[in-house]
């Protein structure tokens, strides 16, 4: 048997390799792609990625810029001064909130905000009875839920203070103390 | 093809549709056979060589943002087939089945059909037993008449890395292929 020459081993190898594909094949081919979904291109992808991050940060800024929760009386209820202005409201509970409902996620994200640790919520939180908090807790909530009509005192205005003039504060007399002259001596 | 340049354009502003799908539509036409022959230099079926060719194309269309330049298109999809190839042939149980029946209905008529029959199948039995490196290189070469730059292009090696690759497996194939002229 003679060895395979190379010239014979090329024909041999491009007439095994020369089979043209069906004339059906480009067809199928414009029809797939036809079907296939939309391509991920660069500028796509882009501004995608430009989009997340913009909501992301906006997200983190929002969260981080956003002032301890605190639940503001009723604006239309309580505008006497007396009432908005020295009284700090503690943060109300979710169970007396009644702002609109969220979904599951939405409170599983609101919670994942960033949290504070033990010591910062130690310095942060102001320290309030716990009495004074719930009564102040089951007012509010009872003046959102209409259980509890406030008209009466905003009508009737301030709560009215002493007059000062019928205050008669004596002057203090301070008597030096009588010693013996020894001194540790007690009088 | 309705929405096809949309697709191709892929929310990008500055891409001109129309020349986007001229462009496709010309690489598509002019790649189409090397494709399926690259596919066909590994799995020998045309079905599944058309099936592998087919979706290469999807691959690079989805690509085609980054594959306009015609050079880069051809050495990407050549890859992209030969791989796709190579994943088929790997999995492809079927195969065996496949190769069972043609040589059962693989009658004869004459002899000269019996000769080129075996020598067929021996040459391809040769040339699966290559390296990946050398096999891809001997049937590039053996499609459309490719010289040694041209595979080299298609590979993105050095051409002397095709001439010394395509040496060798020359030399691995006529040791196994015994057959007279």
């Amino acid at each position: 048997m003679d060895p395979v020459k190379d010239a014979a081993l090329e024909r041999e190898i491009e007439r095994a390799l020369a089979v043209d594909p069906s004339p059906e094949f480009l067809v199928r081919v414009r029809a797939r792609i036809a079907d296939a979904p939309a391509p991920a291109s660069r500028g796509f992808g882009w501004r995608f990625a430009g989009v997340a991050a913009a909501a992301v940060a906006a997200v983190v800024a929002l969260v981080m810029l956003r002032p301890e929760q605190r639940v503001e009386p009723a604006v239309g209820l309580l505008t006497s001064r007396s009432l908005t202005s020295a009284v700090v409201v503690p943060t109300v509970s979710r169970g007396l909130d009644r702002e609109p409902r969220t979904t599951h996620r939405e409170r599983r994200t609101a919670n994942d905000a960033p949290r504070t640790t033990h010591r910062e919520r130690q310095r942060s939180e102001p320290l309030f009875d716990a009495r004074e908090t719930t009564a102040l807790q089951r007012l509010i909530a009872d003046v959102r839920d209409a259980r509890v009509d406030l008209t009466p005192l905003m009508k009737e205005g301030p709560m009215p203070l002493p007059s000062n003039d019928t205050l008669v504060i004596p002057p203090i007399v301070i008597e030096p103390l009588a010693t013996s002259g020894l001194e540790g001596e007690r009088p | 093809m309705h929405g096809f340049a949309d697709r191709l354009a892929g929310g990008t502003v500055a891409v001109n549709d129309e020349a986007l799908e001229r462009e496709f539509e010309a690489r598509l036409v002019e790649s189409s056979t090397l494709a399926f022959r690259v596919a066909y230099g590994v799995l020998r079926h045309r079905q599944d060589a058309e099936d592998v060719a087919q979706e290469a194309f999807v691959k690079a269309y989805r690509s085609f943002n980054q594959l306009r330049d015609r050079e880069r298109f051809r050495a990407w999809l050549v890859r992209m087939t030969w791989r796709l190839s190579l994943d088929r042939q790997r999995g492809d149980r079927r195969r065996l089945a496949r190769e069972t029946a043609t040589q059962e209905t693989a009658a004869p008529d004459t002899s000269d059909e019996v000769l080129a029959r075996e020598r067929a199948a021996l040459l391809w039995s040769a040339i699966d037993s290559l390296p990946d490196k050398l096999r891809i290189v001997i049937v590039l070469a053996g499609i459309e008449g490719h010289d040694t730059s041209e595979v080299a292009r298609l590979l993105d090696v050095p051409q002397g890395t095709v001439k010394s690759r395509l040496f060798l497996a020359r030399q691995r194939l006529k040791e196994q292929l015994q057959w007279t002229q």
